[in-house]
């Protein structure tokens, strides 16, 4: 086998692995899209901007407590989080693990912070906080996050597909509307 | 071109005769054709850089118009062009560095951008320690695949941005992976200094490998940082000791990374613990003494201060003497007056006493091989000196006045000598 064959091989298998990463990525988030339980999360945003990534809104929680369950836990450890609904259907973390729980739905996330002991609250971040919208919308939805977060009438909620404990974020909504719509909406009454 | 007409001139004058003037001529042409080479690879490579950017900025806006297909087509689209002209490069023009260099550069950016773009349709958050090495990893082939010193050149800053992001921020990536990746590029660069040993390229290495080690050493840090100041010196003392290699030393002066990197990270180091505020610290005694002994920080120390003791006796020689110049030596000097600055403040009048030395030897030296360089670079590491105890000694202005005199006749005379000397000499 001659040089240029070696180096033609070579070149072909470093195509595969270029193309299999982001590919891999595609089919496991599809893979949850088609498959998963759908959720709805409580949201608060803010926005700040990626360089990489364009831009986002960084989403928090209002439900993101839960009770520790497992040995002593820091801040950035990985934990599994089970998951109920509350009257209104929305997402309620009930316990946190160290380890996939069996027999019930959960979510992988992490320690935010605190040092608990088990038997002890500790504060949930959760993996899908990123909401990437075109960098013209990015703004203006957070300042409609930002009146809805204020007016007790009204409520924002992500929708999160969630499969063995791995989530794709799909979509934000306030009072049921895409965010998107929703500032598209007041780009127009504006006009 | 200026050597065309001193060409005519020496051929006018008859320094030089008509068969020699041709072929003079002729060298200068193949020359100028490989200069012109380069502009091309140069332009090549940012222009592929900046279309690369260009595309990744094009599509992050509209985006929400696009559905989730054709986002995830565009999303792969510049990997695709990026391997394609990488084909193209490898198979049609291997011997191009303009193909080769600028389709490696467009391919490393296009790699990110498609890994990125998916991240960005899913709102997949990811660990941007994990991503960078990901992303670093998929590129590494393309360095010997193509030959490509631009791509070994991202690649090095990468790997060095993916090492600060997990040794001083947080990550779930290992810091392992920092060392394993950078001793991958290692072969590539053996390459070039086999190989092309004047090239550009080579210099720029020369620069961002030891930068990275010295970013990089940083996160050694266990609980015990005074102990990463010896390890530090030791570091900066191995590098200079490397630039005194022959490999190192025989080219430009301005290419000698490791060299001027070594010397200024000494320099710095002596210059900052002049101070006394550090030591007062390091001496304070309300700890183990023993404890410092027992992070990661000792052995690391250790190794380094093996290392640069050995290339001392390895370095250049002159017929069978070692040649060693002033700051080879200065590691040793500094390990003692280290060892004492762990019990009292008195190590900061003996590191004034010891950058004072390295200065009166980097003078001598200048003097003895009639180098202005280096005799005004032994006379700043003293103004430096001075100017430094200016800021923190309780002397009376007269006696600083006086100094800073005495200082600048000492530049003026020693110059002057110097001149003079080579004047007669001629």
């Amino acid at each position: 086998m001659n040089k240029q064959t070696l180096l033609i091989i070579g070149f072909v298998l470093m195509v595969l692995a270029q193309w299999a990463i982001p590919g891999q990525m595609i089919l496991n988030s599809e893979n949850v899209i088609a498959k998963g339980k759908e959720w709805r999360f409580r949201t608060a945003p803010a926005d700040p901007n990626d360089p990489f990534r364009g831009k986002y809104i960084t989403l928090r929680f209002e439900d993101n407590k839960a009770f520790n369950m497992d040995e002593n836990l820091k801040r950035g450890d990985d934990i599994y989080v089970t998951l109920g609904e509350d009257f209104a259907g929305f997402a309620v973390p009930n316990e946190v693990y160290s380890y996939p729980p069996s027999g019930a739905d959960y979510v992988k996330a992490k320690v935010l912070y605190g040092s608990p002991k088990p038997g002890e609250e500790l504060f949930i971040e959760y993996p899908f906080n990123r909401f990437y919208m075109d960098e013209e919308k990015a703004y203006p939805a957070e300042l409609a996050y930002r009146e809805s977060s204020r007016d007790p009438n009204s409520t924002a909620w992500a929708v999160v597909r969630i499969k063995d404990g791995n989530p794709i974020l799909l979509d934000v909504l306030i009072d049921g509307i895409p965010i998107a719509e929703v500032v598209e909406e007041q780009e127009i009454e504006l006009e | 071109m200026s050597i065309q007409k001193d060409i005519k001139e020496l051929l006018g004058a008859g320094v030089i005769t008509d068969e020699v003037a041709e072929r003079l001529e002729t060298y200068y042409e193949g020359k100028k054709g490989s200069s012109s080479n380069r502009l091309l690879v140069i332009f090549g490579v940012l222009g592929a850089i900046l279309v690369g950017l260009g595309i990744i900025l094009i599509l992050a806006s509209n985006w929400d118009d696009f559905p989730k297909s054709a986002k995830t087509f565009f999303a792969f689209l510049p990997l695709v062009i990026g391997q394609g002209l990488g084909a193209y490069a490898l198979l049609k023009k291997r011997d191009s560095p303009a193909w080769t260099e600028s389709s490696s550069a467009f391919l490393f950016f296009a790699i990110g951008a498609s890994i990125s773009l998916i991240s960005q349709i899913y709102n997949i958050e990811g660990d941007l320690g994990f991503f960078l090495m990901t992303w670093s990893l998929l590129a590494l082939p393309i360095i010997y695949l193509l030959r490509s010193s631009i791509a070994s050149l991202l690649y090095i800053g990468w790997v060095t941005w993916f090492g600060v992001v997990v040794g001083y921020d947080h990550s779930d990536a290992s810091l392992i992976m920092y060392w394993l990746m950078f001793m991958a590029v290692i072969p590539h660069v053996v390459y070039l200094f086999r190989q092309k040993p004047e090239s550009n390229f080579l210099s720029f290495h020369n620069w961002m490998l030891p930068g990275s080690v010295a970013i990089m050493l940083g996160t050694f840090a266990d609980g015990n940082e005074y102990m990463l100041v010896l390890a530090y010196f030791a570091l900066f003392s191995l590098f200079y000791g490397l630039g005194e290699l022959k490999a190192f030393s025989r080219r430009h002066p301005a290419t000698n990374g490791p060299r001027i990197i070594g010397l200024g990270g000494m320099i710095s180091m002596l210059m900052a613990f002049s101070f006394d505020e550090i030591w007062k610290e390091m001496s304070r005694g309300d700890f183990d003494f023993v404890d410092r002994f027992l992070g990661a920080e000792f052995p690391i120390a250790l190794i380094l201060v093996g290392g640069s003791l050995t290339l001392l006796f390895l370095g250049p020689k002159e017929g069978q003497k070692r040649v060693i110049r002033p700051f080879g030596w200065t590691l040793l000097a500094f390990i003692p007056i280290f060892v004492i600055g762990q019990f009292t403040v008195f190590a900061t009048l003996l590191i004034n006493v010891l950058i004072l030395v390295m200065g009166i030897l980097t003078i001598r030296e200048g003097t003895q091989k009639e180098h202005l360089g280096i005799l005004n670079f032994g006379l700043l590491i003293i103004t430096t000196l001075v100017i430094c105890r200016f800021f923190d000694t309780e002397l009376p202005f007269l006696v600083r006045g006086l100094l800073f005199v005495a200082v600048g006749v000492g530049f003026f005379v020693a110059n002057y000598l110097i001149l003079k000397k080579r004047k007669k000499d001629e």
